[in-house]
């Protein structure tokens, strides 16, 4: 038996929904708390303004407003098809966690001491993280296995922010590809061990929001993976070293325009 | 409702255009060499302007500025003895940047001086600013005037470009130009000669980089 707990971004987070409904059916898995951070935060609202500016506005309206309607007007794989071919009842995690009596607790921030305080009584031995910024010592240092995270990108290449359009800008979409990495969390960004990486075939996908949609459905089938292998102690870890890949950050319009014609 | 977000966006998007900032560099350009005096100091600068503009094809020249032969060997030396008295410390430490860092990275840079310095310290400083964006750089290791501090973002714009195209490393442009469109913001127009050329200077610095990388 391996007691997990998810660290999710918002709490109607489809990804987290998705991989907390199917943890709750795996055998031998103990979904022991889902840990939620609040939208309603001054802190991490001005982080993300400074970090994404007023383009901040769009990602507020798609994740907290549209909400899994932000897939409907997509012709690509993405998790709300797979929400239905799952059957996902839930519309939160709030009533997931009620649901099936799951200690459920919303934080303004994970690294917070009400979070730590909450993870040293579960004592879980892994945590799984959906998102919701980066995670500090104090959190990092509880669970026994460590937290898993899965990128948005090839690993140990491409680490960092906005990295589907980082491959296509520099132009690596054959070498390196596009493609999802499950690692454990350190104190840097996407920098620990690797777990398992994959890459997609873009099929019919033209934009990079469908590109990152199919992503999204491949994060959820690779960390359903990563907790059954460290429940079945099947784990291997690859080391990243420094220079192994680069550090990448929000793209600039004028740069994602070059990686959209770099992509078509 | 998501083309209502979309325009808002737009409307308050601070990003410029390639077609903005051509328009303001040979205005401003022009605005600067309608005086027919320089002082040796900025001929350089101004110079090297009036290169990237004509090389980009902004504008047509007739006469060059005359420059005089300037002893680069110097300009190596002393960027090296502002590496050494860093004295092991790095150029961004506790969000404090060091004075001078974006000149003389570029002069070892471009002489190919102290590499691994130059690429760890580079990486470092890219880091401060695409962390911090809007706050980065406002904190010196000297007390610095407005327009000082002003041309230090400058000279830190020119050298990203700069090592953007040596390095072939877009990460760099695309530092560079969230840089300038800090300066642009606070740019006003009598600021004094230097810094106004500085700041064109990074604006075509930008777009040389611009011009290599995005094709």
């Amino acid at each position: 038996m391996i007691r997990v707990v998810v660290l999710a971004p918002i709490d109607n987070s489809l990804y987290a929904r998705l991989v907390c409904f199917k943890l709750r059916q795996e055998s031998d898995v103990q979904l022991a708390g889902i840990v939620v951070r609040s939208p309603w935060n001054l802190n991490r609202f001005i982080s993300e303004f400074n970090r994404d500016g007023v383009r901040l506005l769009r990602k507020v309206f798609d994740k907290g407003i549209r909400g899994d309607r932000r897939f409907v007007e997509s012709a690509e794989e993405n998790l709300a098809r797979l929400a239905e071919v799952w059957d996902l009842p839930f519309k939160s995690l709030r009533n997931l966690a009620a649901e099936y009596n799951i200690p459920f607790l919303v934080v303004s921030d994970h690294n917070h001491k009400k979070s730590e305080e909450f993870l040293n009584q579960v004592l879980p031995d892994l945590i799984v993280f959906t998102g919701g910024g980066l995670i500090r010592e104090n959190i990092l240092s509880i669970p026994s296995n460590g937290i898993i995270n899965c990128h948005t990108g090839i690993l140990p290449q491409y680490r960092g922010m906005d990295v589907v359009e980082w491959t296509a800008a520099e132009n690596q979409m054959d070498d390196v590809g596009f493609g999802a990495t499950l690692h454990l969390m350190d104190k840097g960004v996407d920098t620990g061990p690797i777990l398992k990486s994959v890459r997609i075939d873009l099929g019919n996908a033209k934009s990079f929001e469908q590109i990152r949609e199919k992503l999204e459905v491949k994060m959820v089938e690779l960390m359903l993976e990563g907790v059954r292998r460290f429940r079945d102690h099947m784990i291997t870890r690859t080391n990243q070293g420094e220079q192994d890949g680069r550090q990448y950050y929000v793209m600039h319009p004028r740069l994602k325009e070059f990686a959209k014609l770099q992509l078509l | 409702m998501a083309g209502f977000v979309d325009a808002i966006i737009v409307f308050f998007d601070t990003h410029i255009d390639q077609e903005d900032i051509r328009r303001f560099l040979v205005k401003e350009y022009q605005m600067i060499t309608e005086g027919d005096s320089f002082p040796e100091d900025v001929r350089i600068d101004l110079s090297s302007i009036e290169m990237i503009l004509e090389n980009l094809g902004w504008i047509i020249l007739e006469d060059r500025l005359p420059v005089k032969e300037v002893e680069f060997i110097s300009h190596v030396d002393a960027a090296e003895l502002w590496k050494e008295k860093l004295y092991g410390d790095h150029v961004v430490s506790r969000n404090v940047v060091k004075v001078g860092a974006g000149e003389n990275l570029d002069i070892l840079d471009s002489y190919s001086r102290q590499a691994e310095f130059v690429r760890s310290e580079a990486e470092r400083l890219l880091r401060h600013v695409e962390y911090h964006r809007r706050r980065s750089m406002t904190l010196f290791s000297e007390i610095l005037t407005e327009i000082d501090s002003f041309k230090e973002k400058a000279d830190m714009a020119v050298f990203f470009s700069r090592y953007a195209l040596r390095h072939l490393d877009l990460r760099f442009l695309n530092a560079a130009f969230k840089l300038n469109e800090g300066l642009m913001r606070i740019y006003r127009r009598p600021q004094d000669l230097d810094s106004r050329l500085k700041f064109l200077l990074a604006l075509g610095e930008q777009e040389k980089s611009a011009r290599e990388l995005l094709k």
